[in-house]
């Protein structure tokens, strides 16, 4: 069926869930739960995360249903030839969607941080470079390369022990002052930051040993959920919720804040070690994207035309992602994304309740 | 039948001198038997021990009839040869006597005698030359695929160390041998290396590096596919972790298949000394990778973008000497990096006894002078010669001229990114790094895809009694190391 340059392995499938979630969403989650509800940010995260646990069971629960399928092809049989290609090209906008729109936030953090004067244009077409070189090998590259993430992850949370002497615990007191009600609807909001686990549904054919599958996604989720509890602990012990609120991104802030005895700004580095994590958030959904255009044409052993749909593909994410104005309109896209990307899970939860009315015609299917 | 050899030894002679025309080292040479039966003795001058053929081999021609030459069977014959066969092939004979052989036609006879009283003007075996050692053993390999194959039976005293013989270059005929150990190696693996080496269409080998570049799997890439060394107890250590080695006739360099990224960081001296200090040394090397593939370009990108992270007390020194100098950063590293690469490059190819007095003008005066002119600053001295002293830590020649061609790239991209350009870089050669694949075995192995036991003899240098499992890269069959 497939080319096994995208077969990946249970551990992949753990460092493709947690390279999907952790990247963009974290950057700036502190300071909008801060808003919310101030410094009991960490429970909410708690109660999206176990949210986000029983949404993956469903997912895969979903997958099992028919096995060796993506999405694409479970469109086909649900809903027949022509409303399936609507749904199907409807997923794979929102992928095109999130990729663009993290290539952009990708790009406009650079700016920001490092790079004033670039060219835009010049910055992205260089920074997606990588990004389109995994893809095309396929998903078992990606997915060797995002394994570079753990550690950056863990060098991020080693970082985070440089300040720590400035941690201030009365911050975090006292514990649920926000209420139980309100941080019970804030943990719905949080979302954005854990999608990444719905491009599960792209890949699910692509995974060497199915059984273990569901075991490596909710550990990846429960890696993330740990990695944002850390992190908003010591966001928020630092800084304190009333400063929290007026940052943009604290985790950056946090680095600057920190000083090193010789060196002058050591926050550059921290922030240069973002980088990779984030390049490998918008690599793993520039590949679902491109391998779902791929199976959507049918061209997946195709090697010359996939080459023309790549080189198109890489250029139109190049020329969308420059369409958001400015840095407010792109924050309010973004905070769509988590909209779009919970409808998608709702429309997979669809999915499940019509695969039991389907059933019938599939195994009818299955007898011709 | 033009193959077979006819019972006439005129027509035998007129077949060799057709083929030998022009051929004046290899000698034809027609003697009398006892019973005055006519034979020819044919050999390559320089290739045969004449001394043995005189002495003993022709004084017992002559004593013989050419009726008791052979057994009844003709299967035997009565001559002190420690290695002979007998064919009736005229192109078999032709390739014995290339091979060095001395080949004796005998008139009434189809069938012909080819001796191995073979004496190659070969150097003898001395120490290794560009992969130097302190505790290991001092020895090479040499030109000699004979002499090779027989340092590596000394070392293995062992049946199951086998060589799977074949003859490439379709002009040039060289015996190349793959060896490996039986029951260790992956009959897997050696198949597809042995295919991949057979199907090779080439004039000539003129060393291992044509094999390596005729098989690799990628073409693409900057990285050597497999390790070429001049080591014996390097061949015999990775033929123990159940890799293949090829020799080649002709070179001194035998290539090792499949390797890792990391087994070009790796020096046999890591295993003859203590662990703890090994392994100090082992992270000393990856620390020099990391300068060697960096520093020039970090340096770029602050100086140029990011001077706000200097500290303040070395900015202004920096900043004076910058002053002077009317080039951009990338410019400044390139007039250095550049003399640096030519003087290296012209150092390799001069005598030695010149060789030392320009690494003196060189290294001395040219860099001392360029700061005096103000053509360079103070600290890009020190930056480049830092570059050069870690890039020679790396322990594989191979790999240490592709970090120094990727260093390049990467400052050329620091120049225009700042950090940006020396983060994606850095990001593209792993990206590059995982896609390569050395034998079907994934390059950059026990690092992405992880693996715990291989990994932990990969930046340390864990104690030889935890090492008892073989490392996975080439799939062993026999995965412990001593007889449990």
């Amino acid at each position: 069926m497939h080319s096994k340059a995208n077969e990946i392995s249970p551990g992949q499938v753990f460092i493709f869930v947690v390279s999907g979630q952790i990247g963009f969403g974290i950057l700036s989650m502190a300071s909008t739960l801060a808003e919310d509800v101030g410094h009991d940010g960490w429970i909410a995260i708690i109660l999206a995360g176990m949210i986000t646990a029983l949404l993956i069971c469903l997912i895969v629960a979903t997958l099992k249903r028919f096995d060796n399928l993506t999405i694409i092809e479970i469109n086909n049989i649900i809903f027949g030839k022509y409303l399936g290609w609507f749904f199907n090209v409807l997923a794979i906008v929102y992928l095109t969607y999130a990729s663009v729109l993290m290539l952009r936030h990708f790009n406009d953090i650079i700016r920001m941080s490092a790079l004033r004067l670039t060219p835009p244009l010049v910055l992205t077409s260089f920074i997606i470079i990588p990004i389109v070189y995994l893809s095309w090998y396929g998903l078992k590259y990606v997915c060797r390369y995002s394994s570079i993430k753990i550690i950056l992850l863990v060098l991020v949370v080693l970082y985070y022990m440089l300040v720590i002497k400035y941690f201030r615990f009365t911050f975090l007191q006292p514990i649920g002052a926000a209420g139980i009600e309100k941080i019970l609807k804030v943990s719905f909001s949080p979302f954005t930051s854990f999608i990444g686990y719905e491009l599960l549904t792209f890949v699910y054919p692509y995974v060497r040993d199915k059984k273990k599958l569901l075991r490596s996604a909710l550990y990846a989720n429960a890696f993330t959920v740990a990695f944002y509890v850390i992190t908003v602990v010591v966001l928020t012990g630092f800084f304190g919720e009333v400063m929290l609120q007026q940052l943009i991104y604290p985790i950056f802030s946090l680095a600057r804040a920190y000083r090193a005895p010789i060196f002058e700004r050591l926050d550059l580095f921290f922030i240069s070690l973002w980088f990779p994590i984030m390049l490998s958030t918008v690599m793993i959904y520039y590949f679902c994207a491109y391998n779902t255009l791929k199976r959507f044409f049918n061209i997946e052993n195709d090697k010359p035309k996939s080459k023309i749909l790549i080189w198109c593909f890489t250029i139109m994410v190049i020329l969308l992602s420059r369409l958001p104005k400015d840095m407010i309109q792109l924050r309010s896209l973004f905070d769509q994304l988590g909209f779009v990307s919970t409808g998608y899970v709702g429309y997979v939860f669809l999915c499940y309740i019509l695969s039991f009315i389907k059933k019938g015609d599939k195994k009818n299917e299955k007898a011709t | 039948m033009q193959n077979l050899l006819s019972m006439k030894l005129e027509d035998n002679f007129s077949i060799i001198n057709d083929k030998f025309l022009e051929c004046p080292d290899i000698k034809r040479q027609r003697i009398l038997l006892k019973d005055a039966c006519p034979i020819l003795i044919v050999y390559v001058e320089g290739l045969t021990d004449i001394d043995l053929l005189q002495r003993d081999i022709i004084p017992k021609l002559l004593e013989l009839k050419s009726t008791e030459l052979f057994d009844e069977n003709m299967q035997t014959v009565r001559l002190p040869a420690a290695s002979l066969s007998l064919s009736n092939e005229i192109d078999t004979l032709i390739t014995d006597i290339l091979n060095g052989k001395t080949v004796i036609f005998i008139n009434g006879f189809d069938i012909a005698i080819s001796l191995s009283v073979i004496k190659v003007e070969k150097r003898s075996i001395s120490e290794p030359t560009i992969e130097k050692n302190v505790k290991g053993a001092q020895e090479a390999f040499i030109e000699s695929i004979n002499t090779n194959i027989s340092i590596l039976r000394r070392k293995v005293k062992n049946d199951r160390l086998k060589f799977r013989t074949l003859n490439l270059g379709d002009v040039t005929n060289q015996s190349v041998a793959i060896a490996y150990i039986e029951g260790i190696i992956n009959p897997e693996i050696l198949e597809t290396m042995y295919q991949k080496v057979k199907n090779i269409d080439y004039d000539a080998l003129h060393g291992v590096g044509y094999i390596e570049q005729l098989i690799a799997d990628n073409q693409i890439t900057p990285f050597p596919h497999y390790m070429s060394t001049e080591r014996p107890d390097k061949v015999v250590a990775c033929l123990l972790e159940g890799q293949l080695a090829i020799l080649v006739d002709g070179t001194p360099f035998v290539l090792l298949a499949p390797v890792t990224f990391f087994s070009f960081m790796h020096a046999p001296d890591d295993y003859t000394g203590n662990w703890m200090v090994q392994s100090l040394n082992r992270l000393l090397r990856f620390f020099g990778l990391l300068i060697a593939l960096f520093l020039p370009a970090l340096y770029i990108a602050v100086v140029s973008y990011h001077y706000y992270m200097i500290p303040l007390n070395l900015l202004i020194p920096l900043a004076e000497s910058r002053a002077r100098v009317p080039f951009p950063p990338i410019i400044e590293v390139l007039i250095l990096e550049t003399t640096l690469e030519m003087l290296r490059e012209a150092t390799i190819r001069l005598p030695t006894f010149i060789a030392a007095s320009v690494g003196v003008v060189g290294g001395l005066i040219i860099g001392q002078a360029a700061v005096d002119a103000g053509i360079v600053s103070n600290i890009i001295i020190i930056v480049v010669a830092i570059t050069a002293i870690a890039s020679f830590l790396i322990p594989n020649y191979d790999m240490a001229l592709t970090i120094r061609y990727i260093r390049f790239i990467i400052m050329f991209f620091a120049s225009i990114f700042g950090i940006i350009g020396v983060v994606i870089c850095g990001v593209f050669i792993i990206a590059h790094l995982v896609i390569l694949e050395s034998l079907g075995e994934p390059y950059f192995k026990p690092m992405f895809p992880f693996n715990r036991n291989d990994f932990k003899d990969i930046l340390l240098r864990p104690q030889l009694k935890k090492l008892k499992k073989r490392p996975s890269l080439a799939k062993p069959i026999d995965k412990a190391r001593g007889k449990e």
